[in-house]
């Protein structure tokens, strides 16, 4: 799929149902921490107590290995990590499917799509729960 | 001509898409506003951390500056008073002039040049990089989270520090009253409750929230109409700042109509 063709997919996921983007178009706030800017989404839509979001980013930190972050803001932070904190903060958003877009435009490191399913597979969500959208020439990777 | 006229033409239909969508804007704030939206738990973080950085992070700097600004000015004041001979109207001098237009006017013109192009610029690169673009791709809609807890923020600031330059103002009064007029504090309290109607202070308060409310819409629409260009971040400050300018003129002789009405009543 070329970019344009990418972009129509992605917005016409987003309009279809409720979707948390992983996605270099998408990016973190950068005048807020990691923290905040997982937190930001529970606390702005759901009735979620803050000790619970509080418990949960805490957990999915320590199990993608980047709790020492929890208090950098974006520029502070590699481009995994980035990858990582909006991974997390797309799956803030309950009962909605998780849309990765461009992975590799993202992980520019990754030679496959591997270390993105490791870290779903750390966080215990299930495939079914995840789109990937990429383009044609990635095919291999996957 | 017709080149001419298709430019007239073209250039008064986007100003009237400028202002129409400006007000359209205004509307959504004060929708969002009755309808207590600013009470979401992140937008209310955002509200505090405005007020702390708006009003709290400025009071020291806003203290000293009323009172060596405020007594400077009262001080000369005071002495053309006496040398005209107008003893008997320094009551009405001090609050018509020093405490009701001078206090909100110094106000939010040190707030407008500190915090409305600070907000502006903010916004302005937010849209830039796309973030507000995140926002409402997670459903969190910038009107709530991002501009109406700025605009809460600047209208409690501006409220809050033009009373507070006010009481230093009518300190410094006193303390001068005292030297130059060997005024007793009782005399000067009288003095001054005896200049002041209820008007008065209605048409100072809806002055300090209507300028509140103007130099924070205007650089927060002006920051969201930002294209996705940096070159454009710098474009949309300047047209915010002279907004601002405008609207605190417009507040001022509008402010000046209605107490020269209301007066003469």
């Amino acid at each position: 799929m070329s970019e344009a063709e990418l972009k129509a997919r992605a917005a016409a996921i987003r309009a279809e149902q409720r979707a948390g983007f992983v996605s270099p178009d998408i990016p973190l706030l950068s005048n807020l921490s990691v923290y905040d800017n997982i937190s930001l989404v529970p606390r702005y839509l759901t009735t979620e107590k803050d000790s619970e979001i509080h418990a949960e980013i805490v957990k999915f930190l320590d199990l993608l290995e980047i709790s020492d972050s929890i208090n950098k803001k974006t520029f502070q932070i590699d481009s995994e990590t980035l990858f990582k904190v909006k991974l997390l903060r797309a799956l803030m958003l309950k009962d909605s499917v998780t849309v990765i877009d461009r992975p590799f435009v993202m992980l520019n490191t990754a030679a496959d799509i591997k270390p993105v399913e490791a870290m779903l597979q750390t966080l215990a969500i299930g495939d079914k729960n995840v789109i990937f959208l990429d383009f044609e020439w990635n095919k291999s990777k996957y | 001509m017709r080149d001419f006229i298709e430019q007239l033409g073209s250039k008064a239909v986007s100003t009237f898409k400028n202002i129409s969508g400006f007000w359209a804007f205004c509307l959504k704030c004060l929708r969002e506003f009755l309808m207590g939206s600013f009470f979401n738990r992140a937008a209310f973080d955002i509200l505090v951390m405005q007020i702390f950085f708006t009003a709290y992070q400025l009071l020291n700097f806003f203290v000293v500056l009323s009172a060596v600004f405020g007594s400077i000015f009262i001080g000369i004041v005071f002495q053309t008073v006496k040398s005209i001979g107008l003893v008997q109207y320094l009551g009405n001098i001090i609050m018509g002039v020093v405490v009701l237009e001078f206090s909100p006017l110094i106000t939010v013109v040190l707030l407008a040049l500190r915090s409305s192009s600070a907000v502006n610029s903010e916004i302005a690169v937010m849209k830039v990089n796309r973030e507000i673009d995140a926002l409402e791709s997670f459903g969190i809609d910038p009107v709530i989270y991002l501009f109406l807890p700025r605009i809460i923020s600047f209208i409690i600031s501006v409220t809050i520090l033009s009373s507070l330059f006010a009481i230093i103002v009518l300190f410094s009064g006193f303390i001068f009253s005292s030297i130059i007029f060997e005024m007793s504090a009782g005399i000067f309290s009288e003095m001054i409750t005896k200049s002041i109607s209820v008007f008065d202070i209605i048409i100072f308060y809806m002055k300090t929230i209507v300028f509140g409310f103007f130099i924070s819409v205007i650089p927060l629409y002006n920051g969201w109409k930002t294209q996705y260009r940096s070159t454009d971040i710098p474009v949309s400050v300047l047209r915010g700042m002279m907004g601002v300018f405008m609207s605190i003129v417009l507040v001022e002789v509008v402010s000046l109509v209605a107490r020269f009405f209301l007066n003469s009543l």
